[in-house]
């Protein structure tokens, strides 16, 4: 039984590749640095009602734009709002809850969100191009160069203008931007795996083009695309942050940290930096955090093979 | 390599057609209107569709991007059977006018049942009078005329029949006003003859604005890339140079800190740092209509932080190619062959190493469009990209397409002249 004996070996690397990436990672100092980071975020996203006693829209109108103080340790914003709490909750639409309404949040963060749709899509249009060439693959390929050309901000602008700002077009905008990169990376991968043998031997077995795309060539693009998304949630906090900051992103009264940013702008003049500076920091530690992972992972990995 | 520039260059054409089609539409069908962000959310139907009908907003999607590309004028040229000109008036302001045989400029307004023309002769004198012999017969025993109006529109007048309209006062916005016409064409020369129309958030023509905020951006672009090359490129070599040391792993690091932090964070730390704490420098850029140069204690922010952005990026491009280029073999060869240490990096090293970052620098023009954008909100920079913020945000989609169409231009342009480059730089290239 061929099958078996080929899903046992994939089995079998998958653990030892899980394996050799978890040495890579406490071997390199930056990258458990960047690991450190980006687990306290996530931590505190998780835990974040247990972690104060307020709610990001309890308002204290009688402590407007305050400093650090013992009732809150990071200050309040123009509307006596507890700023650590909106920035945790900040965190947590960020990295942990994808709220569609009012009612309904769907598990795992926006921006994760935003990157695990771009990879199915990008993912899916990348195999096929790769794996079957021809007209379809050059039709794709150039219109993805098309989009590719445009710049990035105009994308989100036109998108979100287009569809307007909630979290569900956040993650819309940023998996169409994330889209090109991520299917020329996978038909890059397509077209070298391809000439392999065992992608012959599948075809010699009569294989579906669907099965040998996706169940011979896709799980073989794993290492490349593991670094690619890393970085890309950085990219897509990033965009979060810059759509935010913009005022296109999350509506109103919701702890968005780009958004936070933008109000807290106007009262840096007048004496009180926190109200932009506290979700600035967090926005900025997240995104080196990833990305001191991702590098790190990459340059040791790079150094063992 | 011609058959490749070709390629370029349809390229280029082709994403530019797709984005001025993508952003028609999507401004067009998106919800909210614009006649409610002009004149307020409490306006009734009737003076909504006045509006809409005045500005040419009930004509079909297709016909309204062809004359936003091409223009319209012809168009109304063929209806009121005389030649149009557009002329720029002493107070700066634009105005279409119908040419008479005689060279004289003319155009009409309707006082009750009378239409009186308005003259300006070749030298100069402007005079008004009644202009009735102009009415044409139509069924019904009605009488109309085409005609060009005070607004910049061609127009069709019935007489007895008027409409309300809108007349964009300086200083007032929009007013409400009578004795409007019954069919409106918005004259407008058209993107590709550099006129995408009137701008409805500041009734100014787009052109004008848009020039002015494309050389501010230009200036701050510009001094920023002008910082940056040098120093990136120099820091990228010294850091290729010494792969694995300190050094390198402060720079390479710190500069990827620098180049992923989101622009805004940047420019908040920034503004903390030296216009709060330090308060050397103004926070925000005031300008108003004068050029930044003439204040360059403004710039100094916007370009500080867009320098940070790019500097990382570049650097570790740089050093990526350096890293690469001083194994090769043929710099193996060179140090075998017993050339100082010197003449090894500055003439076979270098040479090859700054071919990949000088080419993927112009193709992150891209990632620096968006970067100018961020800035220009950060400080209050009244740039392109903020213009383009603004009439996004406000629906303003003749200031919104122009400004599109030039940053794509620019993105697309620049990765045009990128190929060429590098065609010229890789000679195996040049000869495939």
């Amino acid at each position: 039984m061929p099958e078996t004996v080929e899903t046992q070996n994939t089995t079998k690397t998958k653990k030892i590749r899980l394996k050799d990436m978890f040495t890579i990672l406490l071997s390199s100092k930056i990258a458990m640095v960047g690991l450190v980071i980006v687990l306290f975020w996530v931590f505190v996203a998780l835990f974040a009602p247990f972690l104060t006693p307020y709610t990001p829209f309890e308002q204290d109108w009688k402590a407007p734009n305050q400093g650090p103080s013992a009732q809150h340790i990071l200050g309040t914003d123009e509307l006596g709002r507890d700023l650590w709490t909106r920035l945790i909750y900040g965190a947590r639409v960020v990295l942990v809850v994808l709220p569609v309404s009012e009612n309904i949040s769907l598990p795992g963060g926006t921006a994760i969100w935003g990157v695990v749709v771009a990879l199915l899509i990008g993912a899916t249009l990348g195999l096929i191009g790769g794996y079957k060439g021809g007209w379809l693959d050059e039709l794709v390929m150039r219109l993805l160069d098309a989009m590719m050309a445009i710049p990035v901000i105009l994308l989100y602008l036109i998108i979100v203008v287009a569809i307007g700002a909630s979290a569900v077009n956040v993650v819309i905008a940023i998996s169409i931007v994330g889209v090109p990169g991520i299917a020329r990376l996978v038909r890059s991968l397509t077209l070298d795996i391809k000439t392999r043998e065992y992608i012959r031997a599948a075809e010699t077995r009569g294989e579906s083009a669907w099965f040998i795309m996706f169940v011979e060539i896709l799980p073989n693009t794993r290492g490349p695309i593991i670094i690619d998304a890393m970085l890309r949630i950085g990219y897509a906090i990033f965009a979060m942050g810059t759509l935010g900051f913009l005022g296109l992103g999350m509506p109103p009264p919701s702890p968005d940290w780009g958004s936070m940013v933008a109000k807290g702008r106007a009262f840096i003049l007048t004496g009180n930096p926190y109200a932009a500076l506290w979700p600035s920091l967090a926005i900025a530690s997240l995104v080196v955090g990833l990305n001191l992972l991702a590098d790190g992972i990459r340059e040791e990995s790079m150094r063992y093979q | 390599m011609i058959v490749f520039i070709l390629r370029r260059f349809f390229l280029l054409l082709l994403t530019m057609i797709l984005v001025s089609v993508a952003v028609f539409v999507i401004a067009e069908s998106s919800p909210g209107n614009i006649a409610k962000n002009v004149l307020g959310a409490f306006i009734t139907p009737e003076q909504e569709a006045a509006f809409i009908r005045q500005n040419g907003l009930d004509q079909p999607m297709y016909v309204r991007y062809l004359h936003w590309i091409a223009g319209n004028d012809w168009i109304a040229e063929k209806q009121i059977g005389m030649p149009l000109k557009r002329i720029t008036t002493e107070e700066d302001f634009e105005e279409w006018w119908a040419v008479r045989k005689d060279g004289a400029l003319i155009r009409w307004k309707v006082d009750g049942d009378d239409l009186v023309a308005i003259v300006i002769t070749e030298d100069g004198e402007k005079t008004e009078y009644v202009d009735n012999g102009r009415w044409q017969e139509i069924e019904d025993g009605k009488q109309q005329f085409w005609g060009i109006d005070r607004q910049n529109h061609a127009v069709r007048w019935v007489k007895g029949e008027t409409e309300t309209m809108f007349v964009f006062v300086m200083g007032k916005g929009w007013m409400e006003s009578s004795g409007g016409p019954k069919d409106y064409i918005p004259l407008k020369k058209g993107f590709v003859r550099g006129d995408p129309g009137v701008s409805f958030r500041t009734g100014r023509p787009v052109n004008k604005s848009l020039w002015t905020r494309l050389r501010n951006s230009v200036v701050l672009a510009g001094t920023a890339f002008v910082i940056v090359m040098p120093l990136a490129l120099l820091l990228g070599l010294i850091a290729g140079l010494q792969e694995g040391s300190v050094k390198d792993r402060f720079l390479s690091v710190g500069g990827m800190m620098f180049s992923v932090v989101p622009e805004f964070a940047t420019g908040i730390f920034l503004t903390l740092i030296f216009s709060v704490w330090l308060g050397w420098l103004p926070g925000a850029a005031v300008l108003g209509t004068s050029a930044p140069w003439e204040k360059p204690m403004m710039l100094i922010l916007p370009v500080l932080t867009l320098t940070l952005i790019e500097l990382g990026y570049i650097l570790r491009i740089t050093r990526a190619s350096m890293v690469e280029v001083m194994k090769s073999p043929y710099i193996r060869t060179a140090f075998l062959k017993g050339l100082p240490y010197k003449k090894v990096v500055f003439k076979h090293a270098v040479k090859n190493a700054l071919i990949a970052p000088i080419t993927v620098i112009m193709l992150h023009v891209n990632w620096l469009l968006g970067g100018i954008v961020i800035v220009e909100v950060v400080f209050g920079y009244p740039g392109l990209g903020a213009y383009l913020l603004e009439s996004a945000l406000y629906k303003d989609f003749n200031a919104l397409e122009a400004g599109a169409m030039i940053m794509v231009l620019v993105a697309v342009g620049t990765q045009l002249v990128a190929d060429i480059i590098y065609t010229f730089l890789n000679p195996r290239i040049r000869y495939a």
